[in-house]
């Protein structure tokens, strides 16, 4: 078989390993980290040393191993701490019941006393210690503020130096600054006891006191990125510990272990505790996310915990393509058996919703039922690619993205539907999506002649403008960064304003018509940081500074965003193109891609990315891969080890059919052609641009109204909609309309044949024998015929069955 | 009553066996210093959480808003060592960590003993002696009081490094300049620079130092941080301590001395603006106005009232004798670090870089003009009438009443904190706790060396005499 992955690099790169104990590999060793580099008398580097077991189970053998320096000449190492002691290189040798690694070692300069750093090295201890939580308050704590998580330190700096002369420190008898007493417990103090007197955390501060409180250089190294390792684990539960370690990296190149510095983090403590130190405790079965903060960064670890000595043979399953593998490995990592294949009918039908949004015919389900080509459901799924109906499902699902909206005085109902039309003839065409991007993100002009143009005029507010592209093309929310550091991702205030750069020249001026808007580039308009009020310059989120001057900057952004290398948008989409099809994103939510709300299946995640770039972004293309793998094709059905599963697709996702495509499946269902209010008669529910458009049975059913990038179309039951189905016009309306059952009768058909085909029509199957006897039994009274059947019509319309995707 | 006594021996039996324990357990020595630590942060006269303040020894026994909170002689039963204890919520301290077993046997054995509140049983005798002085606004007859040759010269508390430099002071009528050092106050001659003795205050780091109207008396407040609060009172003619006031639980940040020497006024963190009796240390009055810490506070010379001022922009002026409070100047937007005072004309100094002056009976502001950009750190008036101030851009400037700039200084080596002017002296200090002198008539040019206070050199100019 060929290999799919075009860049091995990445995915072998990840840290996610392949369980080789379910393959009976031999015992694997590893060192965290790999290499250490120390530069100076104050620096040192802690290990961790990792065994993969035989059984797939990761164990912290730290201070089993053996570790030896082959020259204790250069530096000290006191159990898994190493010190510097002469300039050189040399290796350290660790080893573990006859498997054996060797780390390279760097020091230079053991007599050099580093200054101590603000930023470097106090900062890290307002974080360790959480002041910068309380005190980070929008007003201070007790009358003392610094910035939230540190976003600010040149306040912080100058608050607790300057702000109140004498007070916060004491030079001349450092001991005895309120920084130390009130976070030691000598002094009373709201949110007690901080760090021991003595503790490395003290000591940092004082050592910074004692050196007269300075503020750095002006070019003080600055963190450029933060490592935790492991990047994941499988552990065994409860009370199997295992440490983890922490590395910075700095901008001139430099490396620190900031382990001791660092603030943990867990979100699922009931999975994998994390101490102050860094030491995972494991607890009940499950999955975890484990993250390290330090400076403005925040990275995480995923961690598995199984209970101990479980039975689990993983089965011979079927693996159609990459992402089969992906997911299995994650999931006998989980130690979790797939569900078997769905039938053929259940196939057809879950294949109609979520392709074409569309109920399969009585024929279709009738000619695929017999159909004995074992490449059917390739066939239909190459098929239902063609078909209009996916064009609409994904012009619904971008329209929500973009907002689609009549606003009074802003957003006319001719604008709305003619940015609507242009999207549908995108997708239609098969724009790729970055260049589908790429034209809203430049769209420049009358928005009656280029109707990508109604982007910018939907939201007129650059903040909202810069939030709500980065959620809607990138998947991200910088709407924290706007005020303070995003407390749980890695976005700055700094970033946020650079992203705002690249929409501060969009410039809007009345047409002549009052519906129409015309944007231009204003070529001018600056991006300022809220802290110091400096002009921030356009930047990639994540990414550099690119050289704007005398371009429009939304044409630099669109081009950066529309490059396959683009580190966010590929995923974003595939992320999308995944969710829609399997009710449920690798990143969930989907628009909300963020390092404490980590992919539930990180590889997975960086295939489908891949693809999506080697498909040139075309939806279709990764869909057709998608629903051809057996993952996709997954019954429901739960067995004993993957009952619990929501996130790692053991078995397919139930879900209820969005609003539109539900409402459109109720009209067909009974054979009638509806009329919705605005538009023509036999015009689909999934093709109303107008969100705004009054719909009674749309907005019960949660479809997204659009007013913000948050909203978005919402699938959880609610008892309005159970009455309205049961007692509303709905199914009542268009049962009446279609006339099915009359039609049916008089063109001949039995009762048991009409029930058949009311079976078919509305959930995609023939009755059970159970359900056919009894039903059946009702026909006797031949004078109620038709009304048995409708009645069994309207049953099925209100059945789970039919409501729900599956 | 053999029954209490059984009791009494089950509960001491109970105790687990501390050598440290003191035989006689007292609020003011053993009980209040631990409180202090753990929880008087919230249960203070100021924030009063569940209605309980625990920093004297009457709150403590009166109780919370739900009752008693110590059983003299029922330790077991006292809600106190329950909830310090973790046996019942809510647990104490809410945040950070609980007591240690050492301080929990100790409240346990207090309560045990039946709560005694000193070895006596009766508050600290106060050896305050203060006798009342004439108020006048002219210069007092007879030689200008002076330290005497018996004031103790070697440093109390020497380092290596100075602290900001924030309580400075210069007598009224004398060549004599007050500086707050560590846990001292250290005398200069203001004309030659030299040392010429030092006031221990073991109570912690003066944040505010004042000469009395008559220039006999030197006035210290400060504290330590968050701890405990003080105001020491000293004749500057032998170096004796005549009074203490104050039971604070933070710093004092600014103090007065009534000008007839009978009250101080002072004020810090918890924003009470309190005057305490010099004859006999009691608290006479404690007022709840301002909305942020008290940061100034000034008499003025004919002490008819007693202005004090807040981090928020608060400005309150009070009548002396009643402690009632006579108008409030509103105006400041953001801290106001300094109140200066001449009879009926208030100066504050504002940390816009204003300076306000302020007619006090009308109520108004008089003048306001932009003095130190960054923000105006100090004011005051000088006895001749003019006015000083220094602030965040280094420099100390004289003006007249009319805002009009006499002098600047050069600039000091970092934000200027604290400004006097004695006879044709300024002397200004910043943060880096350097203090230079200029002489006013020269133009200010720069006098002796520049010296830090912190460092404490017994005779800064000794070796190298000022220009003058």
């Amino acid at each position: 078989m060929k290999r799919r992955s075009p860049l091995p690099s990445s995915l072998a790169a990840s840290a996610f390993v392949l369980l080789p104990g379910l393959l009976q590999a031999a015992p694997s060793l590893d060192v965290f980290p790999p290499d250490a580099h120390m530069r100076h008398r104050l620096d040192s580097q802690s290990f961790v040393v990792r065994v993969i077991q035989d059984n797939g189970i990761h164990m912290d053998v730290t201070n089993e191993a053996k570790l030896t320096l082959e020259d204790g000449t250069k530096a000290k190492l006191d159990k898994n701490l190493l010190t510097p002691k002469a300039t050189g290189k040399t290796h350290l040798k660790v080893e573990w019941k006859g498997i054996s690694k060797s780390i390279p070692i760097t020091v230079e300069n053991p007599e050099l006393e580093p200054p101590v750093s603000f930023r470097l090295d106090v900062m890290p201890v307002f974080m360790k210690a959480e002041c910068n939580r309380c005190h980070g308050s929008a007003r201070g704590q007790d009358g003392f503020k610094l910035s939230l998580w540190g976003f600010d330190p040149e306040t912080d700096y100058f608050r607790i130096t300057r702000e109140f002369p004498g007070r916060r420190v004491n030079l001349a008898v450092p001991e005895e600054s309120m920084l130390i007493t009130k976070a030691d417990g000598e002094a009373a103090h709201t949110g007690g006891k901080k760090f021991e007197k003595g503790s490395p955390l003290y000591h940092t501060m004082l050592r910074w006191l004692k050196a007269g409180a300075l503020d750095d250089p002006k070019d003080v190294a600055q963190v450029k990125g933060v490592e935790l390792m492991p990047g994941s684990l499988v552990l065994q539960g409860p009370g199997q510990n295992f440490r983890m370690n922490v590395r910075a990296t700095f901008t001139d190149g430099s490396t620190r272990d900031v382990t001791t510095t660092a603030l943990f983090l867990s979100n699922n403590e009931g999975t994998a505790k994390v101490g102050a130190d860094g030491t995972l405790t494991t607890g009940t079965r499950g999955e975890a996310f484990v993250m390290a903060r330090y400076g403005a960064f925040t990275v995480g670890a995923q961690v598995i915990v199984l209970p101990k000595d479980l039975k689990f043979e993983w089965p011979k399953v079927q693996e159609r393509n990459e992402i089969d593998k992906l997911v299995n490995t994650k999931l006998r990592n989980l130690r979790m058996t797939p569900s078997e294949q769905c039938d053929d009918l259940t196939f057809l039908r879950r294949a109609f919703i979520d392709l074409s949004g569309t109920l399969p015919s009585l024929e279709r389900v009738q000619a695929f039922q017999t159909d004995t080509d074992p490449a059917k459901r390739e066939k239909l799924v190459d098929d239902l690619l063609k078909q209009p109906g996916f064009v609409d499902l994904w012009t619904l699902k971008w329209a929500d993205l973009l907002q689609i909206r009549t606003i009074n005085n802003q957003s006319s109902n001719k604008t709305v539907q003619l940015y609507h039309n242009w999207l549908r003839d995108q997708i239609l065409a098969g724009v790729p999506l970055n260049q589908l991007a790429a034209k809203l993100l430049t769209a420049t002009g009358s928005n009656l002649e280029n109707p990508a143009a109604t982007f910018y005029t939907l939201e007129l507010d650059p903040i909202r403008v810069t939030e709500d592209a980065a959620q809607a093309m990138l998947g991200i929310r910088i709407q924290c960064a706007q005020c303070h550091n995003h407390p749980f991702d890695r976005w700055t205030m700094s970033d946020y304003r650079g992203f705002m750069a690249f929409f501060m020249q969009v410039g809007r001026k009345q047409g002549e018509d009052p519906r129409e808007k015309i944007i231009y580039n204003a070529a001018g308009g600056e991006a300022k940081h809220p802290v110091g009020d400096k002009v921030v310059p356009p930047k990639f989120p994540g990414g550099e500074e690119p050289d704007v001057k005398g371009k429009d900057r939304r044409e630099v952004l669109a081009q950066w965003l529309a490059d396959p290398q683009n580190p966010w948008f590929a995923k974003h989409m595939a992320n999308l193109v995944w969710a829609q099809l399997m009710g449920i994103g690798i990143v969930n939510p989907v628009d909300d891609i963020r390092i404490s709300n980590p992919a539930s299946n990180p590889e997975l995640l960086s295939h489908l990315a891949n693809r999506m770039v080697e498909h040139n972004f075309d939806i279709r293309k990764l869909a057709r891969e998608i629903c051809l793998s057996a993952t996709y094709q997954r019954s429901t059905r739960s067995n004993e080890t993957n009952e619990l599963d929501t996130k790692n697709f053991a078995k397919a996702t139930i879900r209820r059919m969005r609003a539109e495509v539900l409402l459109d499946a109720i009209s067909d269902a009974s054979g009638n052609s509806a009329k919705h209010v605005g538009m023509s008669q036999g015009m689909r529910a999934v093709e109303i641009a107008d969100a705004k458009k009054t719909n009674y049975f749309l907005t019960t059913f949660g479809r997204s109204t659009r007013d913000n990038v948050c909203a978005r179309e919402e699938v959880s039951p609610t008892l309005s909609q159970a009455l309205h189905l049961l007692t509303g016009d709905t199914v009542e309306g268009n049962m009446k309309a279609g006339n099915l059952v009359t039609k049916l009768l008089t063109s001949g058909k039995k009762p048991a044949e009409v029930m058949i085909e009311l079976y078919l029509r509305v959930i995609g199957r023939t009755p059970t024998p159970e359900e056919s006897a009894s039903l059946e039994a009702l026909f006797s009274d031949a004078e109620q015929t038709k009304a048995t059947l409708e009645d069994i019509q309207w049953a099925l319309l209100n059945s789970k069955e039919f409501l729900f995707n599956h | 009553m053999r029954s209490r006594l059984v009791l009494l021996g089950s509960v001491l039996g109970s105790l687990p066996a501390f050598a440290a324990l003191p035989e006689k357990v007292t609020f003011e020595d053993h009980v209040l210093p631990i409180l202090q630590n753990a929880c008087n942060n919230c249960h203070n006269p100021d924030k009063k959480k569940a209605g309980l303040d625990l920093t004297s020894y009457g709150t403590s026994i009166q109780g919370s808003d739900g009752g008693k909170v110590v059983l003299p002689g029922d330790a077991a039963a006292s809600l106190l060592l329950k909830c310090i204890k973790g046996t019942e919520e809510p647990v104490m301290p809410p945040k950070g960590d609980r007591l240690n077993a050492n301080d929990i046997a100790i409240i346990e054995k207090w309560i045990a003993l039946r709560a005694p509140e000193s070895l006596n049983s009766k508050g600290a005798p106060v050896a305050n002696n203060v006798a009342a002085a004439a108020v006048s606004l002219t210069r007092p007859s007879g030689p200008p009081p002076m330290p005497g040759a018996s004031l103790p010269k070697g440093p109390i508390l020497q380092a290596d490094r100075s602290n900001a430099l924030i309580a400075l002071a210069a007598s009224p009528w004398a060549p004599v300049m007050a500086v707050g050092g560590q846990k001292q106050v250290l005398l200069y001659h203001s004309d030659t620079l030299e040392l010429l003795g030092l006031l221990p205050f073991p109570e912690g780091l003066p944040t505010i130092v004042r000469f009395s109207r008559n220039g006999e008396l030197v006035m210290a407040g400060g504290g330590i941080g968050a701890k405990s609060g003080k105001v020491a009172l000293w004749k500057i003619a032998t170096g004796e301590r005549i009074a203490t006031v104050g039971n604070e639980v933070d710093q004092v940040l600014a103090a007065d001395l009534s000008p007839d020497q009978t009250t101080v006024a002072l004020g810090g963190p918890n924003r009470l603006l309190k005057f305490y009796s010099t004859k006999d240390g009691k608290l006479i009055q404690s007022n709840k106005k301002h909305t942020d810490w008290v940061t100034a506070v000034a008499y003025s010379p004919d002490g008819q009232f007693v202005a004090s001022a807040d981090r928020a922009g608060g400005v309150v002026v009070w009548e002396a004798a009643t402690g009632a409070e006579s108008i409030t100047l509103p105006g400041h937007k953001t801290a106001v670090n300094a109140l200066g005072f001449l009879p009926g004309l208030l100066a504050s100094a504002g940390q816009d870089g204003t300076i306000v002056l302020w007619d006090v009976a009308e109520g108004k502001e008089r003048k306001k003009w932009a003095a130190h950009p960054g923000g105006c750190e100090f004011v005051d008036f000088t006895s001749d009438g003019k006015i000083i101030s220094c602030g965040r851009d280094k420099v100390a400037k004289v003006w007249d009443q009319t805002g009009k700039v006499l002098l600047t200084t050069q600039p000091l080596s970092e934000i200027a904190l604290r400004a006097v002017l004695s006879g044709e002296t300024v002397m200004a200090g910043d943060w880096n706790g350097k203090v230079q002198a200029f002489l006013l008539a020269d133009g200010g040019k720069p006098f002796g060396d520049v010296f830090t206070v912190a460092v404490a050199a017994p005779a800064p100019a000794a070796s190298k005499p000022a220009v003058k």
